[in-house]
């Protein structure tokens, strides 16, 4: 090789090698704002408060509540928690399958109606590939001695929280009418379960309350999941 | 790399390319935040899979 050809040959190379380096460094920077945002994402991109969507849903139960008209089907409750915010309200529908977790809570099939002697017990996502997920903040933020108010067409139940628990997927007998933990039934308890950690679903965060006021007078007519007959 | 060469590519002032290409940045992020990391996690957030109800494992998310 003549030697002439040498400092060119050098030259081209770290000219490449420039190229190559400099490209990298962008892709790595932006490829970093990129997860950056995707943990802001994580942290604050899905709310556990109702969408506006969502809100209408809760007004539209609740005005069938009190007026005594039609009440979606599957609908049993609506939920506050005045700890997760003061517009945290999502309706409970029966059952536990997806299709009632993804539109708001989902009572356990089987346990006591809210208000009744026995366990009302409802679980919700805590996250969700969808972004639904209204008990995200759960654990951070409720204490004992804060109110969940369950409200039916019959009356608004305030229950206040007597203990909280972390167990595992398979601890079934916190959906008993003694929470699993010598309870007493009769006053009327409730049994809120979701996921912990809050991306995983090795662990159940549960939170337990005891019913202490019904603050509302039973209205005349009892819900209706059907068409009036005409 | 990238950006200087769509910097000098694009007409206009300086501050019309910069504010074209903010607004670039902008627009690419809100579509990942709004649609490309749900899309993400929907298709791949395997450490979400669970179910927040007891004594059931894999139907639903936590």
């Amino acid at each position: 090789m003549p030697t002439a050809l040498v400092p060119g040959l050098w030259s081209g190379l770290w000219s490449g090698l420039r190229f190559v380096l400099a490209l990298l460094g962008e892709l790595l920077l932006v490829g970093g704002a990129v997860v950056g945002l995707f943990a802001a994402w994580l942290s604050w991109g899905q709310s556990p408060l109702p969408t506006a969507e969502q809100l209408q849903t809760v007004q539209a139960i609740q005005h069938a509540f009190r007026t005594g008209t039609v009440v979606p089907p599957g609908v049993v409750a609506l939920i506050r928690i005045p700890a997760l915010g003061a517009g945290w309200q999502y309706p409970v529908y029966e059952g536990t399958g997806a299709a009632a977790l993804s539109r708001g809570l989902a009572h356990y099939s089987g346990t006591a109606e809210p208000g009744r002697r026995g366990n009302f017990a409802v679980a919700g996502h805590r996250s969700s590939d969808s972004g639904f997920e209204p008990l995200a903040d759960l654990p951070d933020v409720v204490r004992v001695g804060d109110p969940i108010v369950v409200e039916t067409a019959a009356a608004e139940y305030e229950y206040r929280i007597s203990g909280t628990e972390r167990t595992g997927p398979s601890d079934v007998a916190v959906l008993r009418p003694d929470q699993g933990r010598h309870a007493d039934p009769a006053p009327g308890l409730v049994t809120l379960t979701t996921c912990t950690p809050r991306y995983g679903s090795s662990g159940r965060y549960v939170v337990f309350g005891t019913l202490v006021a019904t603050t509302k007078e039973p209205t005349a007519k009892e819900p209706t999941t059907k068409e009036p007959v005409r | 790399m990238i950006l200087p060469w769509l910097f000098r590519a694009l007409p206009g002032p300086v501050w019309l390319r910069l504010a074209v290409l903010l607004a670039a940045a902008v627009s690419c992020g809100f579509a990942l935040w709004e649609w490309g990391f749900p899309w993400l996690v929907q298709h791949f957030g395997t450490a979400l899979d669970g179910s927040p109800t007891v004594g059931q494992g894999g139907s639903g998310r936590a």
